[in-house]
């Protein structure tokens, strides 16, 4: 049970609390970029939890098998060459990151271009450009975090839950922004404010919202530890959050209209 | 990325003309709105902005120096992978250095993940792939310190703001004359600048008092080209 609370307080962290656009800053670029219709805004955080997903399992192989001090498949390796001890390749992380990156980002253009061609073509150029989003590599040395020189080394679950429901927070992010955007056309904005200064505006106030995630995190943390037989609570507390987020939002992006309307 | 094409980045006559525009009419982050995920994270402090600053104008200098280089020999196919390699690398040598100097240690230490994002920066990118991919290495080296330059005066800009109104400081130390246990003279103090939030709106203000000033920029700006 305790496994399992643990999933889903990193589950909820990463979509909600410590979203990646609102709390931790990567990912402002096609957040800002890419955020002027709501449709092409989900094609790109799709896009990118395809290749979060991706990236992280494989970013999570390398590191774990081959990159941490004394990992166990690169110090047989160079055990097997005649090298003595353990083996440590961290100063490597960065450049397999980037590696790791830009080929499952191949991978899933691809992939997607064979599977599906209509999908294909809404992405565009958007695809290719996922390389250069911090956010991927964010994931990435948040994995690398949790494994290197860690007492518990996080495992594949949660690299992946991490990785998944840190692209899940950054659709909602891009979504909920470009609804206020498309909303935000009909407005009279000053000039010099147009374009990039009104979305950064409207960022801090959407930041502002998702702060108050901050202490359902913290309470949920208090529940799990608290008592065992709190835990059927918990069980049933993330279905509850998982509706919860986009409710709040939303009544945000209606007083935002409202305000823009009067 | 090929924001810069038709707007005269050729023919600069000029070795300096580059810095020049870096700083001005053609600054990364207030006419392009490249790069600012860092600008918004490490901003809390003055200490943490001045090594983002150096790390950054670091690596773009010298990642432009090299591209500027090795674009020569490089099949056009393979030029984006062959400039992360070059700005990864680079960047690992520069948090190696920064951590290993006991003085920029401890912040190094706390803003490392966004040292490390510094390679997927599209400012760098940016820089080498309309610039130093066609052009001689001292002037991309020069064209990307001018960059980060820009980047650098209005990131130091946003810190100023958001350490000072935020948390009544400067430099990590209190100002006007209040010690450590907030006593003496009454300062003000506006916590909200400090959190995430500050962040978008310091950066928004600053958006809005520049474009204000210099309305022809407005006519630059190109959100598209960011992604």
């Amino acid at each position: 049970m305790d496994y399992l609370a643990e999933i889903l307080i990193l589950a909820f962290g990463a979509a909600i609390a410590n979203n990646f656009v609102l709390v931790y800053f990567v990912g402002i670029c096609p957040f800002i970029g890419v955020s002027r219709r709501v449709d092409m805004a989900f094609g790109m955080g799709m896009a990118v939890t395809f290749v979060i997903s991706v990236a992280a399992a494989l970013s999570w192989f390398f590191t774990y098998f081959f990159l941490q001090p004394d990992a166990p498949w690169a110090t047989a390796i160079y055990n097997a060459l005649g090298g003595e001890g353990g083996s440590d390749l961290s100063i490597l992380y960065y450049i397999i990151y980037i590696f790791v990156i830009a080929a499952s980002v191949q991978l899933v253009e691809m992939y997607v271009r064979k599977m599906f061609p209509p999908l294909y073509k809404s992405f565009g150029v958007f695809l290719p450009l996922i390389t250069t989003n911090c956010a991927i590599l964010f994931a990435c040395l948040e994995i690398m975090k949790g494994i290197h020189g860690a007492a518990d080394p996080w495992g594949l679950d949660k690299a992946l839950t991490l990785a998944i429901f840190g692209g899940v927070g950054f659709t909602i992010a891009i979504v909920i922004m470009a609804g206020i955007r498309e909303e935000l056309d009909l407005c009279d904005v000053p000039k010099a404010l147009k374009g990039a200064g009104i979305t950064l505006l409207v960022a801090g106030i959407l930041a502002m919202a998702f702060m108050g995630f901050a202490g359902v995190k913290k309470s949920l943390k208090a529940m799990t530890e608290s008592e065992p037989a709190a835990a059927v609570k918990v069980q049933e507390t993330p279905p509850a959050d998982k509706t919860a987020p986009p409710a709040k939002p939303d009544s945000v992006v209606a007083s935002i209209s409202k305000e823009c309307d009067a | 990325m090929g924001h810069c094409t038709g707007r005269g980045c050729g023919i600069c006559s000029d070795l300096f003309e580059p810095v020049k525009k870096g700083v001005g009419s053609d600054n990364p982050i207030l006419s392009h709105m490249l790069g600012i995920c860092s600008a918004l994270a490490v901003t809390t402090g003055m200490e943490s902005t001045l090594v983002m600053c150096f790390a950054l104008t670091a690596v773009a200098t010298g990642s432009t120096f090299v591209v500027s280089i090795l674009s020569r020999f490089t099949p056009h196919r393979v030029r984006m992978i062959m400039q992360m390699l070059v700005i990864a690398t680079l960047v690992t040598v520069v948090n190696m250095l920064l951590l290993a100097n006991p003085e920029t240690f401890d912040t190094a230490r706390r803003i490392g993940t966004y040292i490390a994002l510094i390679i997927t920066n599209c400012l760098i990118m940016g820089r080498c792939e309309a610039y130093s991919m066609r052009h001689g290495p001292v002037k991309s080296a020069l064209d990307g310190f001018g960059a980060s330059l820009g980047y650098s005066i209005v990131l130091v800009l946003i810190a100023l703001v958001r350490e000072v109104i935020g948390k009544g400081e400067f430099m990590g130390k209190p100002i006007c004359g209040l010690d450590s246990a907030g006593e003496g003279i009454y300062v003000f103090k506006f916590g909200v600048m400090g959190t995430v939030v500050g962040a978008f709106l310091a950066m928004a203000m600053v958006v809005w008092i520049v474009r204000s000033i210099w309305p022809d920029e407005t006519a630059n700006e190109h959100p598209e080209a960011t992604q």
